[in-house]
């Protein structure tokens, strides 16, 4: 009689999706099907349709972005504290170099000045974010710092560099297509932000489950010193880890500075806790080598459609947040089920 | 009579998953008397002394303190009866100083306050290194301590509980020769206190220095007890070693070959020194020595997990710079771990992740890992070793040792290596399991790897391997040919015997 487990090839892949998201599927379905219940009983306009999705993922984009990097993170075994900072830091950096590129080049009557202007923002605003990232990969591996400190030290220092660039104040007068990536849409619906979102997640799903880099990352999470022996590259590895989470940091300040249109150094306080939230509703392991990109975005979107349906039903900021709060232990309770199941 | 006896373990039985640990436990112990309890690595020594401690529940036995049986509940339990352990590894608080570690949960207080009684504490600490002549500062951190005088505090918390059986566990391995001394002389105000020791050393020559009486265990069985003045060296090594070869060793010769690895007065600072030898294709070289001889030390450093000193690896003739395990593993060079869980697998990882973890280069397709290959790569090598699991998709947490063992050794099967170190590649190994990894042994070497073994179970040396290492204190005591070699031998040299005076 054949055993369906003795299959060589593993279960069939519509299972294994069932068996590691189905939770998170079911808890996001229930969460959507009581905000349209109580939207329809209160009689406001139906919380599902398609711009209400839209509105969620593009409220998303800048978490989303960010959570990406500190999935990679966290299955490595680590942990970044330094991203809310690096959201306020690349989006001053960004519309400071934006401007200032924008006022030369325009003088000058060089043609397309706008879009130099703003490739030179971010380009300077992503090595920034590099250069930010190899610290952190600095002192965690050479010098063996453990991650939350070396982070919390690389998110005050950024923090006051973000102030310390701007004198305090938001960087405004920055050119008009400076919000082409927090506010333009394609095809007249769609947002450039939600497609970078989903761009880093379907880029860093494929470099997770595909490539050797992906396996090394969990290697390193379950066991460092296995992995070490198994002549993982684990330094290596981990700096890429550090500098891929301040890299895309950085693109989702850049977002959210396109959105606002300035370059705010006060931005993005505590972003690093949103961001650690979504990464552990969607069921990473704090303690590294069990995580999927997948289950982030999923998280994300149980996070987001949260906040979007409490405001959409009426409730204020402050209750919204003990809701989170309870909703973050209660996934990490299943999941603590799921795992001595 | 019995009374004579402040504690006697009966038949003591301890089963592990597995294995039994302790077949036939027995000891006895008097008032001021030092016990010495000698045997291999394995014999079942410090499972019985976990018994004793109450550190692990025993199957069955009876233990009697001064003729009265007792069930010893736990650590805590075993404290209060008046059995204190000395650990190799101190259980002491590095930031907090002498007398608080060794009134360390019993602090006593200001009356029935629940504020510390500071200068009752430290008097009493005094007192107490007063009575074993110990001169310390009470208030001194213990991290600011010679390893030596925290083990004279771990001492003094035992007396403190009014231990009347002290359990030292390889109390020497870290001292130096002066401190030795300065041990033993404490040993002896202890004895004449009429305090109880079991002294448990590799060091042969201790047990004559101070010991009253010895028993020797050997595969978790009861050998014999003698007074020490009976015996001579030669007769607790045959005692310790002197057991029929039970296991099946399917041992095959194979032509020996062109040199493969040679390493050259290899030195790792604190760890070993000068240590020279090679490996020829198709044989199996041996490397014992007694725990902490610096055995697996050579092996992580030949594999590039700890940095080396001096000396260098010649590899096919070519002298190579191994600075890292991945180096090592790009030349060619393999290590199976002792410790399998914590350096050779990932456990949360499937069969199949681990199996390709150290040549997953091999499968990469334009970026990516080739799933498919992958998996017919895995499912090959659970039919080759006969890796028992329900699929290759199941996390090595969930394996026997023995299984794990074969992932570990289906993973640098993998890499292709030319030369593979296995460090005590089946202790807590089913003998079934144990012969499958000895036949493997055999199909590789078939191959033209070289193997270098390293173990403590003498018996597994002999019926394996063509050529034998001996290391004692880091260096090569010697070198034993399969046609000399013999357990006493090996003894000896892993005791401090010269090559010279043994042949």
């Amino acid at each position: 009689m054949p055993h369906p487990a003795t299959n060589p090839s593993g279960r069939p892949a519509a299972a294994t999706f069932v068996r590691v998201y189905g939770f998170l599927l079911v808890a996001l379905a229930l969460e959507c099907a009581v905000f349209e219940i109580i939207a329809r009983s209160q009689g406001i306009r139906p919380f599902l349709s398609v711009d209400n999705l839209i509105l969620i993922l593009n409220q998303s984009a800048i978490y989303g972005v960010v959570s990406v990097g500190m999935t990679f993170v966290i299955i490595a075994g680590g942990i970044d504290l330094s991203v809310g900072s690096l959201i306020a830091f690349g989006g001053v950096v960004g519309a400071l170099v934006t401007r200032a590129m924008a006022d030369a080049l325009v003088t000058r009557a060089v043609a397309d000045a706008e879009w130099w202007a703003l490739a030179g923002g971010w380009a300077v605003a992503l090595a920034a974010g590099l250069a930010a990232g190899c610290f952190s990969g600095l002192f965690i591996t050479r010098f063996q710092i453990p991650p939350f400190i070396a982070t919390l030290a690389i998110m005050s220092s950024v923090r006051g560099a973000g102030y310390l660039m701007v004198g305090g104040s938001p960087v405004s007068d920055l050119p008009a297509d400076y919000i082409f990536l927090g506010r333009h849409n394609i095809a007249g619906h769609v947002p450039v932000s939600v497609i970078v979102m989903l761009a880093a997640f379907i880029g860093g799903g494929i470099l997770l489950n595909s490539t050797p880099f992906g396996r090394h990352v969990r290697a390193i999470g379950g066991g460092e010193e296995s992995a070490r022996l198994s002549g993982v590259p684990v330094n290596r590895v981990k700096w890429i880890v550090y500098c891929m989470c301040s890299v895309l940091a950085i693109v989702g300040g850049l977002i959210l500075s396109s959105k606002m249109r300035s370059g705010d150094p006060t931005v993005g306080v505590g972003d690093e806790l949103q961001v650690i939230a979504a990464v552990v509703v969607g069921g990473t392991s704090l303690s590294g080598g069990r995580g999927t990109i997948m289950g982030t975005f999923i998280g994300l979107l149980i996070i987001a459609v949260l906040a979007t349906g409490l405001t959409w039903i009426g409730m204020e900021s402050f209750g919204q947040q003990v809701i989170l709060g309870i909703v973050i232990l209660a996934a990490v309770l299943m999941d603590r089920f799921k795992g001595a199941a | 009579m019995s009374e004579e006896y402040v504690l006697q373990m009966q038949d003591i039985v301890k089963r592990f998953p597995g294995v039994v640990a302790v077949k036939n436990g027995q000891l006895t112990l008097k008032p001021g008397e030092v016990h010495c309890l000698v045997g291999e690595n394995g014999a079942g020594k410090s499972t019985l002394m976990k018994i004793l401690s109450g550190a692990q529940p025993m199957d069955s036995g009876a233990i009697l303190l001064s003729g009265k049986p007792v069930t010893i509940h736990s650590p805590h339990h075993a404290q209060q009866l008046g059995i204190s352990m000395i650990y190799q590894e101190f259980n002491l608080s590095p930031y907090l100083s002498v007398a608080e570690n060794i009134y360390l949960g019993r602090e006593p207080r200001l009356g029935k306050s629940p504020f510390i009684n500071w200068s009752k504490m430290y008097n009493d600490a005094r007192d107490i290194l007063k009575r074993i002549r110990v001169n310390l500062d009470v208030r001194k951190p213990v991290n600011e301590c010679s390893v030596a005088q925290q083990q004279m505090v771990e001492i003094a918390k035992a007396l403190s509980f009014n231990s009347r059986i002290i359990v030292m566990d390889e109390p020497s391995a870290t001292l130096t020769d002066h401190e030795l001394d300065a041990l033993f002389e404490l040993i002896a105000e202890l004895k004449r206190q009429g305090i109880g020791m079991i002294y448990i050393s590799h060091r042969l020559e201790e047990i004559f220095a101070i010991g009253d009486r010895v028993t020797v265990m050997r595969d978790g069985e009861y050998i014999d007890t003698k007074p020490v003045s009976d015996v001579n060296r030669e007769d607790i090594i045959r005692m310790m070693v002197g057991r029929a070869l039970t296991h099946e060793f399917p041992k095959e010769h194979f032509d020996l070959g062109e040199e493969r690895l040679r390493v050259e007065e290899l030195t790792r600072k604190g760890a070993f020194q000068d240590v020279s030898f090679s490996l020829h294709r198709g044989e199996i070289v041996g490397l014992t020595g007694l725990v902490g001889a610096g055995r697996t030390e050579v092996a992580r450093a030949i594999f590039g997990a700890d940095r080396i000193d001096g000396g260098q690896i010649v590899l096919d003739g070519k002298p190579v710079t191994v600075r890292s395990p991945q180096d090592a593993i790009r030349q060619g060079i393999g290590l199976l771990t002792e410790d399998r869980k914590n350096q050779g697998l990932i456990l949360g990882m499937t069969i199949r992740e681990n199996t390709t973890l150290a040549n997953l280069r091999s499968l990469v397709r334009i970026l990516f890992v080739d799933r498919s290959r992958e998996r017919k790569i895995a499912s090959e090598f659970v039919r080759e070793l006969q890796i028992k699991t329900p699929g290759i998709e199941q996390t090595a947490q969930n394996l026997s040792g023995g299984n794990q063992q074969k992932v570990v050794l289906a993973k640098w099967l993998f890499t292709e290596s030319k030369v593979l170190i296995f460090d005590e590649p089946t202790r807590g190994i089913d003998v079934g399991a144990k012969v499958e990894i000895y036949r493997l042994m055999n199909d590789l070497v078939r191959k033209g790897v070289c193997i270098l073994m390293i173990s403590s179970e003498l018996p597994e040396v002999l019926g394996m391997c063509d050529r034998i290492l001996v290391m004692h204190e880091g260096h090569l005591a010697g070198s034993l040919d399969r046609k000399d070699a013999t357990q006493e031998r090996i003894m000896k040299l892993a005791t401090g015997d010269t090559l010279a005076s043994i042949v």
